[in-house]
């Protein structure tokens, strides 16, 4: 029973790993208003989406390794089909129904939603 | 080609170019020490920049002069025209605004004042929009000169970068202006509100306001040397001190801007600022226009002839220095805060619905009118009659 259950635990969690497996990688943000790069990736068992550039022509930075870590998202989870950030960015205040949600158009392409200032705004993002 | 498709894919172009021309190579603009800071969860210290010692600051006021256009996300809407018509209104002030018509307006104004015992610049930005007045001042706290460009940047004169900021730079011909907000400091730290990238594409009106009012002058345009009357400063709910140097104020059924200016305690308002003039503009709608939304227009040069054609050169919807739009149930709208000085006044019907001033829409033959500093005049557009 108990070899059951742990295998029926490790399915589950392969195959949740699976479909965020999907987005693991290096993505351009395609915008005429600011250019980004961002690595969505696997840390401390969450999908992360890590800043490595950001430039909107006034404000640049640039992922340093060993330096403070900036994220577009901090727990990525499969739902319906779609990725929902559980935590998107330390805010004070978050609507629980405006969180940035992700969908897999094609492998290399993503529709990304996020808010600001409660507007809905889409984004695509195409793999590096 | 059909006006329509000249005018689209004038903007195409437009667009393309001002893409292009921002895809310089990476580099770090803000310098190494000006990251995004994922620790700034809110209000933060405010250290003005003193313009006696470091005169690159005090060049923000001339920097700034001049008709900017390009393109704009605001929040979550992309303009893929916009325009910012920048002059002195005074020999310490520059002077822009966005007067959006029914959607309301949005101005910001660069001045030398004295604060925290220092020479700085400030700016005074805000607006009514959606029936809410709003005033928020801002302090110059970094400058930077190298080969990117100059770069500035203003905080909240309270809150500091941890509540709003604003950064521009400029190089060459070029404007980047962005700012980050947080809904006056209840959702932190502050994201991109408005990312707006233009080229100087009229210098020649700024020129003559400067002459006109002597400007530049290291002198102060406002005295901020005590601050703020902390009394009228918007503090948030449950909140007990104010994040923000900002004044609100909002009544029902009431859009009139100097009435929330006097209840908001804005300390600078509206009818203190010299220079600056007010026009009424009065539509008459004809059978063929009634329920059509109106783009309402101020431009240097005319978007129709004589006969209320449009003109053949599209370069005139380049020297737009307002543009406004009316719904379908409105026949006016006062230009607040208005550069003295000639403008064309071009009002079209889009009768097509496309949302564009293009053919199909109906207009007037040109009119034109000529601002006086500090005046108040009126102007009836009645002869929308003329279909492209």
């Amino acid at each position: 029973m108990k070899m059951k259950l742990s295998l029926l635990l490790l399915i589950m969690s392969l195959s949740c790993t699976q479909k965020a497996d999907v987005l693991l990688g290096t993505w351009r943000v395609q915008s005429p208003f600011y250019k980004a790069t961002c690595k969505i990736l696997e840390e401390n068992d969450s999908i992360k989406g890590l800043v490595l550039y950001y430039n909107d022509d006034t404000t640049v930075y640039s992922y340093k390794e060993g330096e403070a870590k900036n994220y577009f998202f901090n727990n990525l989870k499969e739902k319906g089909g779609q990725y929902i950030d559980a935590i998107s960015g330390a805010t004070k205040t978050k609507s629980s129904n405006e969180k940035a949600t992700l969908n897999l158009l094609s492998k290399d392409t993503l529709e990304i939603t996020t808010y600001i200032m409660h507007k809905p705004l889409k984004e695509i993002w195409v793999r590096f | 080609m059909n006006r329509r498709i000249q005018f689209l894919a004038f903007f195409a172009v437009v667009s393309i170019f001002i893409i292009g021309c921002s895809s310089d190579d990476i580099r770090n603009i803000a310098g190494p020490n000006e990251t995004i800071d994922p620790e700034s969860t809110g209000p933060t210290e405010v250290n003005p920049v003193d313009i006696n010692e470091n005169v690159n600051g005090f060049n923000l006021l001339e920097r700034m002069q001049g008709q900017w256009v390009g393109t704009n996300r605001v929040i979550a809407d992309d303009f893929d025209f916009f325009a910012w018509d920048y002059r002195a209104n005074s020999p310490s002030q520059v002077h822009g605004i966005f007067e959006g018509g029914s959607l309301g307006n949005l101005l910001t104004s660069f001045f030398v004042t004295d604060f925290k015992n220092k020479r700085t610049i400030m700016a005074r930005n805000g607006g009514l929009l959606n029936g809410i007045y709003r005033t928020s001042y801002f302090v110059l706290d970094s400058v930077r000169s190298d080969n990117n460009g100059n770069y500035y940047r203003l905080v909240d004169a309270i809150g500091g970068k941890g509540t709003m900021y604003m950064e521009l730079r400029f190089k060459q011909d070029s404007l980047y202006w962005n700012a980050y907000t947080s809904r006056l400091g209840t959702v932190v730290p502050p994201s991109r509100h408005m990312t707006f990238k233009g080229k100087l594409n009229d210098f020649e009106l700024a020129q003559t306001a400067a002459d006109a009012v002597g400007f530049p002058q290291n002198v102060p345009a406002w005295d901020f040397s005590n601050g703020f009357m902390e009394d009228y400063l918007y503090i948030n709910p449950g909140d007990t001190e104010p994040v923000s140097a900002t004044f609100l104020a909002q009544a029902e059924n009431n859009n009139d801007v100097f009435t929330l200016a006097q209840e908001s305690g804005d300390p600078w308002r509206i009818d203190q600022h010299p220079f600056l003039a007010y026009l009424q503009i009065n539509i008459v709608r004809n059978p063929d226009v009634e329920n059509k939304t109106l783009f309402v227009n101020l431009s240097k040069e005319s978007y129709t002839d004589e006969f209320g054609y449009f003109v053949s050169d599209l370069e005139v919807y380049n020297t737009t220095l307002l543009f406004s739009e009316l719904s379908q149930n409105e026949n006016s709208l006062l230009a607040t805060y208005l550069h003295p000085g000639t403008y064309y006044v071009n009002v079209t019907a889009d009768v097509n619905e496309d949302g564009f001033i293009s053919e199909g829409d109906f207009t007037h033959p040109q009119q034109m009118i000529t601002i006086t500093a500090e005046g108040q005049q009126e102007i009836t557009i009645d002869n929308i009659t003329v279909q492209n």
